[in-house]
């Protein structure tokens, strides 16, 4: 058992010496605050997005709490520019803030290691910065880290709303895992994003070491929950209790602190394997 | 002996009875006659237990009913009531079985063959004809050991073939049990008995 | 001798569906059950002692006990349309089990979690029987009320409670074996068997009792008492299956009717053979819920509503009712 928190993985800021022509930005892209912030451009936030969980940023309103823009708190922030993704909802919301002609800007959305890049320049660009673009692009490290025959199961649980999900391939932790060096037991069975729990697929998954996300697992009533649920005691992971927990939102953020946050997760699960 | 004792009862405001004693004797077969409304299924009502009288008591062989539990009811006397539920397809045979072989009277065997209920054993109790229902239920309470019987208008689904029959049976037993027959239509057949009581 | 036959009949197919059950999953057995009876390890042992043998005893065990309590509903109500689901019962143990879960008092699966479930389950029925006009319809018209009251108190408590293991609304209205596992089973077992006993103990009196009120008082059986020893029975076999599966519908209802038509309306019979047939019944649906979609898992209540309700139909429809009218 171990645990990342949100604290414990600190933000990498780049500092380009350039100046920006946007005074008040409200992030609401998944993750793009902490981008922002990671581009030296922190001053410039006045609300943020639910999944930028940093806690530096935690004196900046949340925009779309529950997922859901609350229309009224940006407009009172005289935003100037707003970042937005695919993700960002409700449409009507949109609708109404594109309605008051402040400049909206989608970002792409990622749930892969390989597009971090393309979503901190796109960031990067529209705040007029790409210097500090470049050098925030620059600290991911390419290289894969050594191979590790370990098998690693992602679950996606919200035990109170009764949702027990399977990742597969797709489902961001994926890419994460196999970054690692590990086999993403799911993704290599599963073609699916998420599929649902089955004690059986559990069992024929038969996983090494589980991923979780911390709130999932207190979703569950904390390990002693998740070794009651069907097939799970009958796995390797489960039998051993090699379980690992991340942050909810910093696991699949996709943004600057990703990349400190590997190596970190790769030492807590070689950790657990051998449990 | 049955004896009713100073009973009143009512529905509301409507006085059924008030201060009414009667007595229903062993050994002897009685009549209880009246018109419609007089409180003829009332009064067996009140004697089987399902209701009780608002004062008075009714007591069978010295035992006060209401201190009696149900089973300890059904030992002493048996009750055909004016009518039986059929909706489930149970067999004849299967609705005597209703009562345990331990609580079968002896002369179970003899009210078979004189109601012509044999026969009818593995038919549908459903698929009767109502006269046929009617002989079912008077059997079955005829059919329970008890000291006293009484049968609330056994007699009105028969045709005279049957209505010998029965009366044949009831002055049969009233040689070794007390009987309590119902009917509105007393004329014809009070000669069969011993004892009558009128409400009016 | 018809009865003997029928009796064999319907023990065997419920023993094809059982091994059939063991057999059949995600996980693709390499060897034959036979074989895996005396191992305990390896994927395959596991699969099929650990997982799959737990939802196939509970489908036995939760079928059967419904199939019971089916009959016991329909006896003592005098009512084909009685059903445990109908009259509170249900939806009593699932309010009983969400509180006590969301209560923090009780986690899912444990002892006090079915022993609220089948209190909850006792106190609703009680409470419909003091609520309900003594006449006509009013009787199963008020535990249709009063379920709705009652699931809408469990859909406020699941709404409102973040506490793990309370599951959500649709798990409890529509029942799943999911989450069985041997502990679970071994917990409720206990409670349908003190159903099981109960019902069997007042089968003959149902008889009886089904001639009529006045007319089963006269035969010297004490119907209050009678009607409670049935509600008890009712809510340990009900409560019990609940607390662990959620509510299923239809197959209390459906399983008296196929059963009357088989060997008749005499209630101690009809116990014997309605346990054989709700677990039967349970067997093959579970078979369905998790197979169809594989690997996705469909409510049970869903397939037994989708197979039930149109067999109850043809049923009513092709034979000659069991159970005449009679106004």
């Amino acid at each position: 058992m171990s645990d990342i928190s949100a604290a414990d993985i600190t933000l990498p800021i780049v500092h380009s010496g350039e100046v920006s022509a946007i005074k008040r930005v409200v992030a609401l892209a998944n993750g793009s605050a902490e981008i922002v912030a990671a581009l030296g451009y922190e001053p410039l936030l006045v609300g943020r997005d639910v999944a930028s969980t940093m806690p530096s940023l935690k004196t900046i309103p949340i925009d779309n709490p529950g997922h859901n823009i609350s229309t009224e708190t940006v407009l009172a922030q005289k935003p100037d520019l707003i970042l937005i993704d695919s993700n960002t909802s409700p449409t009507s919301a949109l609708i109404t803030l594109k309605a008051t002609g402040i400049k909206i800007v989608t970002i792409p959305s990622t749930f892969e290691l390989k597009t971090i890049g393309e979503k901190e320049q796109a960031i990067a660009s529209t705040l007029g910065v790409p210097l500090a673009g470049k050098l925030l692009v620059q600290q991911i490290n390419s290289s894969t880290q050594k191979s590790d025959p370990t098998k690693v199961l992602f679950l996606y649980l919200r035990g109170s709303s009764s949702i027990y999900l399977i990742g597969g391939k797709g489902s961001g932790a994926d890419s994460l895992i196999t970054a690692m060096g590990f086999t993403d037991i799911g993704a290599a069975n599963l073609a699916q994003p998420f599929s649902a729990m089955s004690a059986e697929e559990l069992i024929k998954l038969n996983p090494d070491v589980i991923l979780l996300m911390t709130k999932g697992l207190a979703s569950v009533g904390g390990i002693t929950g998740l070794i009651q649920l069907p097939g799970i005691a009958q796995t390797s992971a489960g039998k051993h209790k090699r379980v690992v927990t991340v942050d909810d939102s910093l696991l699949l953020s996709f943004g600057p602190r990703t990349i400190p946050l590997i190596p970190r997760l790769r030492a807590d699960i070689v950790k657990a394997s051998i449990l | 002996m049955i004896e009713i004792k100073k009973i009143s009862f009512a529905y509301g405001d409507n006085h059924i009875f008030e201060d009414f004693s009667a007595v229903v004797s062993n050994k002897c077969a009685t009549l209880l006659g009246g018109p419609n409304g007089s409180g003829k299924s009332t009064l067996l009502q009140l004697i089987g237990g399902v209701r009780a009288p608002d004062s008075g008591s009714i007591v069978i062989n010295g035992h006060a009913i209401s201190n009696l539990k149900t089973k300890e009811q059904a030992q002493l006397r048996s009750i055909s009531p004016q009518r039986r539920i059929f909706e489930l397809a149970f067999t004849v045979k299967e609705i005597f079985a209703v009562v345990k072989p331990k609580q079968r009277a002896s002369h179970s065997g003899e009210i078979f063959e004189a109601l012509d209920l044999y026969e009818l054993f593995e038919a549908k109790v459903t698929e009767l004809s109502l006269g046929q229902q009617q002989r079912v239920s008077v059997a079955l309470a005829l059919i329970q050991r008890a000291e006293y019987y009484l049968l609330d208008e056994p007699l009105s689904a028969q045709d005279a073939i049957y209505t010998q029959k029965l009366l044949g049976l009831i002055s049969i037993l009233s040689k070794t049990t007390g009987i309590l027959v119902i009917s509105h239509s007393t004329g014809h057949i009070a000669q069969y008995f011993d004892e009558n009581i009128y409400l009016s | 001798m018809k009865k003997l036959l029928l009796y064999l009949l319907f023990s065997t197919i419920g023993l094809v569906l059982f091994a059939f059950s063991l057999r059949t999953g995600i996980v693709q057995l390499h060897s034959s059950l036979w074989s895996l009876l005396t191992q305990h390890t390896g994927v395959d042992a596991t699969t099929v002692w650990q997982i799959r043998l737990p939802r196939a005893l509970g489908a036995v065990v939760i079928g059967g006990g419904l199939g019971i309590a089916g009959v016991m509903a329909q006896g003592i109500f005098r009512n084909p349309l009685a059903e445990p689901t109908l009259i509170g019962l249900s939806s009593g143990a699932t309010l009983g089990t969400i509180t006590v879960i969301s209560s923090g008092a009780a986690t899912y699966g444990s002892r006090t979690n079915a022993a609220s479930a089948v209190l909850f389950a006792i106190l609703a029925a009680v409470l419909v029987q003091l609520l309900a006009p003594n006449k006509g319809y009013g009787f199963l018209l008020t535990g249709i009320a009063l379920s709705a009251i009652l699931t809408a108190m469990a859909g406020l408590i699941i709404s409102i409670s973040s506490k793990p293991g309370i599951q959500s609304l649709a798990f409890w209205n529509f029942g799943s074996l999911s989450l069985l596992t041997n502990h679970t089973l071994q917990v409720i077992a206990p409670f349908i068997e003190v159903g099981v006993i109960i019902s069997f103990f007042v089968a003959r009196r149902l008889d009886a009792y089904s001639l009529g009120e006045t007319s089963s008082h006269y035969l010297g059986i004490n119907p209050k008492r009678l009607r409670l020893l049935a509600i008890i029975a009712m809510a340990f076999l009900v409560g019990a299956s609940v607390s662990a599966v959620g509510s299923i519908a239809f197959l209390g209802l459906l399983v008296p009717h196929i059963v009357r038509l088989l060997v008749g309306p005499a209630h101690r019979r009809m116990l014997t053979f309605s346990a054989i047939i709700g677990a039967t019944l349970l067997l093959l649906a579970d078979l369905l819920a998790r197979t169809i979609f594989q690997p996705h898992e469909i409510p049970l209540g869903l397939i037994t509503s989708l197979i039930g309700a149109p067999l109850l139909i043809l049923l009513l429809r092709t034979k000659q009712s069991q159970w005449v009218a009679n106004d």
